[in-house]
């Protein structure tokens, strides 16, 4: 378990002080895939980089299974490290060595002998799928192996935790959705605690059980990731949101933009979020029987498979009075479905 | 005009054994400084390199004595840094002519130079390396041998590549006041006493040296970049 207890963190540069992470707390339980996400610069690096000693607090402590990695000396951090593997975004790969040799290198670092260290990278490469390519160097390989061996180089120590710091921004859709599933193999599998900072809600929404959300330094909110997904409590959380699931069709927020400006008061356009049950529930034709008066047209939706279930969300425009509309709203709350009115 | 032409092709002014042994000296030499030359200042430039991002003011002190030094020694024409250095000379090697004399002015003129390139390489190699050891838990000598080392390995080389042709050319200038080589055999028994056709044989072996070290440095390039 990782225990950040109100921590802050300001750097100095040109005798100008930036507040990075302001009184930032958080408990990160042992064996799930947490996602830590928020835009660019809201801090989320740097509060990853506190978790392996690549930074230090300013104030405030961090523990791993109750022992502060802050207030420790050198050799016992060393030791600290060998339990945590760390995965990058541009990989970080040394282009000198060869596949084999990066991913022994852990252990060639703490004087691991070479038949047993390569024995044991060869191991770890047919884990992430990359036998046959231990005597390639790293820019023989594509964005997606490079990645597979980064994630091989952070296990061969057999760490109780992995810290992916944005490790599918870099790669196209399709390497993604190969390293994610391995991540997810590797957390099932191998029982060691994921914690990955992402801005990418998607990636989040695909793998993590529990999520934190981050805004200039701070923390805005945590929870399960269907509980974030359902009721998203902060304008950050339901930006991202909206954000990822709106992002492959911009064709259809332009077409929703168009009806809305035709729309008169008797129509609205609903957001309908489902979550689990409510997804296989017949909910539409229910509520159109139950108000005869009122016309409902889907105008679009989706499916997206999360770690807990299915979730899903129809856009539909309902003609029907505002009297109507209010009620046919409360009636859709009372069967568990979201309701957003765009 | 063609009397002068001529003066190049006279072979009987050519003396074999005095030629090969000069050339052997020029070699010996220029080894031996690429050697030592090699050592210092790769460690002068990772000096150079660790001081960079330091805070302390003794640091930072240290750092700017050290690139004043290196600066000040690379700007110093040879011929003149030779002359300038032969009280110190005598006193270290114990001699102002010969090949061992002309050391302590060839790696002074060239330590520094190659120290920049160390330094330029050190700087090149990718940061995210650097901070994927140190989340690894690397020492600072660990970072050095296993990571800085081997990913500026090709810069390190082409580098003294490029160090050791400039080399070539002081020992040919140390060879004029006395330091022997084919510098030497060029100036005296071709120059002063006006046999042309040893300068010209003389100034094909430099040649020869030139590429040959240029041809090996390429290729070491080729067999350590993996980028």
């Amino acid at each position: 378990m990782i225990t950040v207890q109100n921590v802050n963190k300001t750097f100095v540069n040109k005798n100008q002080e930036f507040s990075v992470l302001h009184d930032v707390s958080l408990e990160i339980p042992e064996g799930v895939i947490y996602g830590i996400i928020g835009y660019s610069g809201a801090g989320k690096s740097t509060l990853i980089r506190l978790f392996n000693g690549l930074e230090t607090p300013t104030s405030g402590d961090i523990k791993i299974d109750g022992q502060s990695i802050v207030n420790i000396n050198k050799t016992d951090l060393r030791l600290a490290q060998q339990q945590i593997g760390m995965v990058f975004q541009q990989f970080n790969l040394l282009a000198s060595k060869t596949v084999l040799e990066n991913v022994a290198l852990p252990l060639k670092l703490i004087g691991v002998p070479k038949e047993q260290r390569q024995k044991r990278a060869l191991e770890i490469l047919e884990i992430v799928g990359l036998n046959d390519h231990d005597n390639k160097y790293p820019n023989q390989l594509s964005g997606g192996q490079k990645q597979r061996v980064a994630i091989a180089r952070a296990l061969i120590r057999n760490p109780k935790i992995l810290l992916c710091d944005e490790a599918t921004s870099a790669l196209d859709p399709e390497a993604t959705s190969s390293i994610l599933k391995l991540l997810a193999k590797i957390n099932r599998e191998m029982k060691i605690t994921i914690v990955m900072v992402t801005h990418e809600m998607e990636a989040v929404r695909r793998i993590c059980q529990q999520i934190a959300v981050m805004e200039s330094g701070k923390i805005v909110e945590t929870g399960s990731v269907t509980q974030i997904f359902e009721h998203p409590n902060s304008a950050i959380t339901k930006s991202i949101i909206s954000e990822s699931q709106l992002q492959n069709d911009i064709d259809a927020q332009e077409v929703l933009k168009e009806i809305k400006q035709n729309a008169t008061s008797d129509s609205a356009i609903l957001k309908l979020t489902f979550v689990r049950e409510t997804v296989r529930q017949a909910v539409i034709s229910e509520i159109s029987r139950e108000y005869p008066k009122a016309q409902f047209s889907i105008l679009g939706g989706q499916l997206q498979p999360t770690i807990e279930g299915v979730m899903g969300y129809l856009i539909v425009q309902i003609q029907a009075t505002e009297d109507l509309q209010e009620q046919i709203i409360k009636n859709l709350n009372t069967k568990q479905v979201q309701v957003e009115v765009i | 005009m063609n009397a002068g032409i001529q003066s190049y092709f006279q072979w009987s002014q050519i003396d074999w054994l005095n030629i090969r042994i000069s050339t052997t000296e020029t070699i010996i030499l220029t080894i031996g400084t690429v050697i030592l030359v090699a050592i210092i200042g790769f460690l002068l430039g990772l000096v150079l390199y660790q001081t960079k991002s330091s805070t302390r003011l003794s640091i930072k002190i240290f750092r700017a004595v050290i690139s004043f030094f290196v600066n000040v020694f690379r700007s110093i024409p040879f011929i003149v840094l030779i002359v300038l250095l032969i009280p110190f000379t005598k006193v270290l090697v114990g001699t102002i002519i010969g090949p061992k004399a002309a050391l302590p002015a060839l790696v002074l003129a060239a330590a520094p130079f190659y120290a920049r390139l160390v330094e330029l390489g050190f700087n090149e190699v990718d940061t995210g390396a650097l901070e994927m050891a140190r989340s690894l838990g690397a020492t600072n000598k660990q970072i050095i041998w296993r990571v800085l080392l081997p990913e500026s390995l090709p810069a390190l080389v082409s580098g003294l590549t490029v160090t050791a042709i400039s080399i070539i050319g002081y020992t040919a200038m140390a060879g004029v006041i006395g330091a022997g080589g084919l510098g030497n055999l060029a100036y005296q028994d071709g120059f002063e006493a006006g046999q042309n056709t040893v300068t010209l044989v003389a100034t094909l072996i430099i040649l020869v040296i030139v590429f040959a070290f240029q041809f090996i440095g390429d290729f070491v390039v080729k067999k350590v970049d993996h980028r």
